[in-house]
């Protein structure tokens, strides 16, 4: 009996030294569509480099933000994989690598994308992997500004040969939040308000560091959830601080609020209570963030009659598909 | 209904390994992506005979595949299996107890919270990504503490280490729920949360091999001790008295479960249920020493991992279902059926 | 053979007994007394389970204390009092785990559960076995260990008559092959007819000891257990009947 134990382990041994050995055999294939022959260098959100030959035009993304922004410049052609959390463009067809539990790294390798586009403040196990074991090469998207998100939109369109599009993009941005700028000015009191995330098991809120914190805050509103992170806010607190505005995420029923701490808040008796119509224009920062920040103006300020210019670029999926008509 | 304990252990040594063998093979052959049996033999062929002979031709995405993707991830398997069948027979034996598992020694509460740390609060060693090295010596840090604390006038009782155990393990579960909902990186962090249902994805080679010696070294530890830990199973007294050195035992067999099952925790996450219960497969098997428990375990530990992972890749197409879902989903209902089938009365008194 | 206990102090929690000087040498030797007079602790010293506050028991002249495990365990073997319940051990498995010292050869099992009676129990699963059943297989265990001193732990719990009598033919058997045996009673009526001498305890304390039918009389008892023995005339052996003030005889 010995003897098959010694003879397992012997086994195991000598399989894991001997696959360390000539590993370098197999046939490099070379990609022929070449687009632009100039070299290009990007920089991702995490600061790190990347160059690479031409443009790439096979690209995987499991950031919905990414997919997003690269179907409005024009380069959703270059993708080749897509994951389980796009929802713009609608009726996706590209393979699924990715879900809240992991990527599917095999459909990764069979895929043989250039960049793999990822969404994070750190690179972690995974990015990790695909980076440094499986040697493609991963564009960190984190952007918790609108500066930064126009900084991917940008980065995005220099490595797909899109520039242009991105321009324009980033031009329509900063024009729109100008025009918000404008239409809140006149408003000397930012109303307090609080965004009511997730009913299970007490008050989930966003903290002013999350994205949607920010969104708030763009919107000329007064976040009474001080805390940086997503938390559950103490009911005591928010009868406290008598938001005058109550944002309802998608799926929160306004039943909700129907009932203490907040029918008593001056946003309940005013009926100053929003159910955001799709809450990916919450979750994902790219450029459609800029539709929250107007419907959320528009709630609650009413009388700043805000306008922001059309989009300028035609799309078949207009990017406030599925937020409203 | 034969009874399966009076086959030749030989023979049933002889059929789990060419069971495992099976399987490994098989495996090669599972994932999201189809790759020709042409391709996985001339790749396996290029790994062992490729630097003396000539090298069959293999597109480079068929070999990261099979070399980078599915070979370390059978082989993750077979080492993590191994590691918690091995440290479930030992610390059941320690304990004397059919419900204890090589966890409740802290060894997963302190892994949790070594990796939710070093997520949460972006700590790096040496420049490389640390969940690992963090989960490893938080694990064997809080292994320490419980057995420190539980220490007696240099005896270990097992129930005070026990109910230090649980208590501890306890504490350092409400720490690591109390980083993962005040710390802002690890909100809707997927990493963490398949870290923490136990997942074989994404190994690399070089932490297997360290992970693999580790385990090597601490099984071969415990196998050495086997005798000693059938002794304990008859009372510590008896123990003693049969000439064994009971604190020396508990203390080496703790320290080896606690660093290979650490090991392996680091790099798989909390694979759970298979500690509980592919020791009482064994015993069902072979009967209660573990001359042929500890290595019936790592057996049918690594059999049942691997076929837990090929379903967990299999189970629904396109996606990646973490395998410590897997474990107890289909275990649990193999192991009643097991239990009733096999057991032949001796868990009824 | 001869056990030699010197000065000794022992503590467990709250109890605490002591022993200035006690001597016993071959043959059956009875540990009597009531229940928490420390029959258990005293022989645990002896072999070493527990550690004594302050003196020393030797045997032969050698310091328990002082050897390791290995050592004690080939010149005393101990039958435990409570018996665990193993993982699918069956009665081979459990009677070979007392060779752990030895070097144990696979003909003695089957011997020592023959010398038992219960040689036909040998392939069973221990777990299913009944109380009485489970000391007599400990019991071979102390056998196939092989040691010159057995010390047995109150060995006449959940054993049925026939058992009874089964554990008395093997004392008297293992004691005419040279063996010293001490053995914890409570029954008066085993000490008797089991033991060659006697060491009564008493609240730690040992009260007498010497030849069985020296140390129990019916003063000795009175003083131990609080009432009243007085000894059946009507038997042929000695036998002690309890005597009850209250009730006309």
């Amino acid at each position: 009996m010995k003897s098959i134990t010694k003879l397992i382990a012997v086994v195991v041994v000598v399989a894991i030294i001997a696959s360390g050995l000539g590993i370098y055999s197999y046939e490099h294939t070379v990609s022929n569509d070449k687009v632009s022959s100039h070299p290009i260098t990007v920089t991702d959100s995490l600061g790190r480099t990347f160059t690479f030959n031409h443009t790439v035009t096979r690209i995987v993304s499991i950031d919905p933000a990414a997919t997003a922004t690269l179907y409005a410049l024009g380069a959703y052609k270059y993708l080749v994989g897509g994951n389980e959390f796009d929802c713009y463009p609608p009726n996706e067809s590209l393979p699924n690598t990715g879900n809240a539990f992991g990527i599917n790294y095999e459909e990764i390798v069979n895929l043989s994308p250039q960049v793999v586009l990822y969404y994070g403040d750190a690179m972690n196990k995974y990015t990790d992997y695909v980076n440094n074991t499986l040697h493609i090469p991963v564009l960190v998207d984190n952007p918790e500004n609108f500066q930064e998100i126009e900084n991917f939109t940008l980065m995005l369109g220099t490595l797909t040969g899109t520039e242009k599009n991105a321009s324009i993009i980033t031009e329509w941005m900063n024009e729109s939040l100008s025009a918000i700028n404008n239409a809140t000015s006149n408003i000397t009191n930012r109303l307090s308000a609080f965004y009511y995330l997730c009913y299970f098991g007490g008050y989930y809120t966003v903290g002013n560091d999350t994205f949607i914190g920010k969104i708030m805050y763009y919107a000329h509103l007064r976040n009474i959830a001080t805390n940086p992170c997503y938390y559950d806010m103490p009911a005591e607190d928010i009868v406290n601080d008598s938001p005058q505005v109550i944002i309802l995420d998608q799926y929160v029923n306004y039943s909700a609020v129907e009932q203490e701490p907040f029918n008593s808040t001056p946003a309940f008796q005013d009926g100053m209570i929003f159910h955001v119509p799709n809450d990916n224009f919450m979750d994902e920062p790219d450029f459609r963030t800029i539709y929250s920040v107007e419907w959320l103006v528009n709630q609650v300020y009413p009388f700043a009659l805000l306008s922001i210019p059309k989009f300028p670029l035609s799309l078949q999926y207009p990017p406030t598909y599925g937020f409203r008509a | 209904m034969i009874n399966l304990r009076n086959i030749d252990s030989k023979i049933k040594f002889l059929f789990l390994s060419f069971l495992l063998l099976i399987l490994v093979i098989f495996s090669m052959f599972i994932g999201p992506v189809r790759v020709s049996m042409y391709d996985i033999g001339a790749t396996l062929y290029n790994e062992t005979f490729g630097l003396f002979l000539d090298p069959f031709k293999v597109p480079e995405k068929d070999f990261v595949i099979v070399y980078y993707l599915r070979e370390p991830e059978i082989l993750a398997a077979l080492v993590v299996g191994s590691a918690l069948g091995i440290g479930g027979a030992v610390v059941q034996s320690i304990f004397r107890n059919p419900i204890t598992e090589p966890y409740i020694i802290g060894v997963s509460s302190g892994a949790a919270l070594g990796a939710v740390a070093s997520i949460g609060y972006s700590i790096t060693f040496l420049g490389f990504y640390s969940t690992q090295i963090f989960a490893f010596l938080f694990a064997l840090i809080i292994v320490f503490i419980i057995y420190g604390i539980s220490s007696r006038r240099g005896r270990v009782p097992v129930t005070y280490f026990l109910l230090i155990g649980i208590s501890i393990s306890l504490f350092v579960s409400s720490l690591v729920a109390y980083v993962l909902i005040t710390n802002v990186k690890l909100e809707g962090e997927e990493v963490i949360l398949s870290w923490l249902l136990g997942s074989l994805q994404a190994i690399t080679w070089k932490e297997l091999t360290v992970v693999f010696f580790i385990v090597l070294v601490t099984s071969l530890v415990s196998m050495l001790n086997y005798r000693e830990l059938d002794t304990m199973q008859m009372g510590e007294d008896f123990a003693r008295s049969v000439g064994v050195n009971v604190e020396r035992t508990k203390k080496v067999s703790i320290v080896a479960v606690a660093l290979g099952v650490s090991a392996v925790v680091s790099i798989s996450g909390l694979i759970g249920f298979v500690g509980l219960i592919v020791p009482h497969v064994g015993r069902l098997l072979f009967g209660g020493s573990n001359r042929y428990v500890i290595p019936a375990s790592a057996l049918i530990g690594s059999i049942f991992l691997l076929c837990a992972n090929d379903l967990s890749t299999m189970i629904i197409s396109q996606e990646v279902v973490p395998v410590g879902i897997i474990t107890a989903f289909v275990g649990v209902p193999v192991f009643i059926y097991l239990l009733h089938k096999l057991a032949v009365g001796s868990y009824e008194s | 053979m001869k056990v030699e206990i010197n000065n000794l102090e022992i503590r467990l929690g709250s109890f605490r007994s002591s022993v200035n000087h006690l001597s016993m040498e071959n043959g059956v030797w009875g540990i009597a007394g009531p229940n928490g007079s420390g029959k258990t602790s005293l022989v645990k010293v002896i072999d070493g389970l527990i550690e004594p506050v302050s003196g020393n028991v030797n045997i032969d002249g050698k310091n328990v204390q002082e050897m390791n495990y290995r050592e004690r365990a080939k010149i005393i073997s101990y039958l435990p009092q409570e018996i665990a319940n193993p993982f699918n051990f069956r009665v081979s498995d459990v009677v070979k785990l007392s060779g752990y010292s030895g070097d144990g050869n696979e003909g003695r099992v089957a011997d020592a559960l023959e010398m038992v009676g219960i040689p036909d129990l040998k392939d069973r699963e221990f777990s299913t076995l009944s109380g009485g059943e489970k000391r007599l297989v400990m019991l071979a265990g102390t056998i196939y260990q092989n040691s010159s001193l057995i010390i047995m732990d109150e060995p006449e719990t959940f054993l049925d008559i026939k058992h009874k009598h089964i554990l008395k033919k093997v004392v008297r058997k293992l004691s005419r092959n040279g063996k010293m045996i001490l053995v914890v009673l409570h029954d008066i009526e085993s000490i008797v007819s089991m033991t060659d001498s006697t060491v009564l305890l008493s609240q730690g304390q040992v009260v007498d000891s010497g030849t069985t039918g020296s140390v129990i009389n019916e003063k000795n008892l009175e003083t131990v257990f609080g009432i009243r023995f007085i000894k059946d005339s009507s038997s042929q052996t000695a036998r002690f009947i309890e005597y009850d003030d209250e009730v006309d005889t």
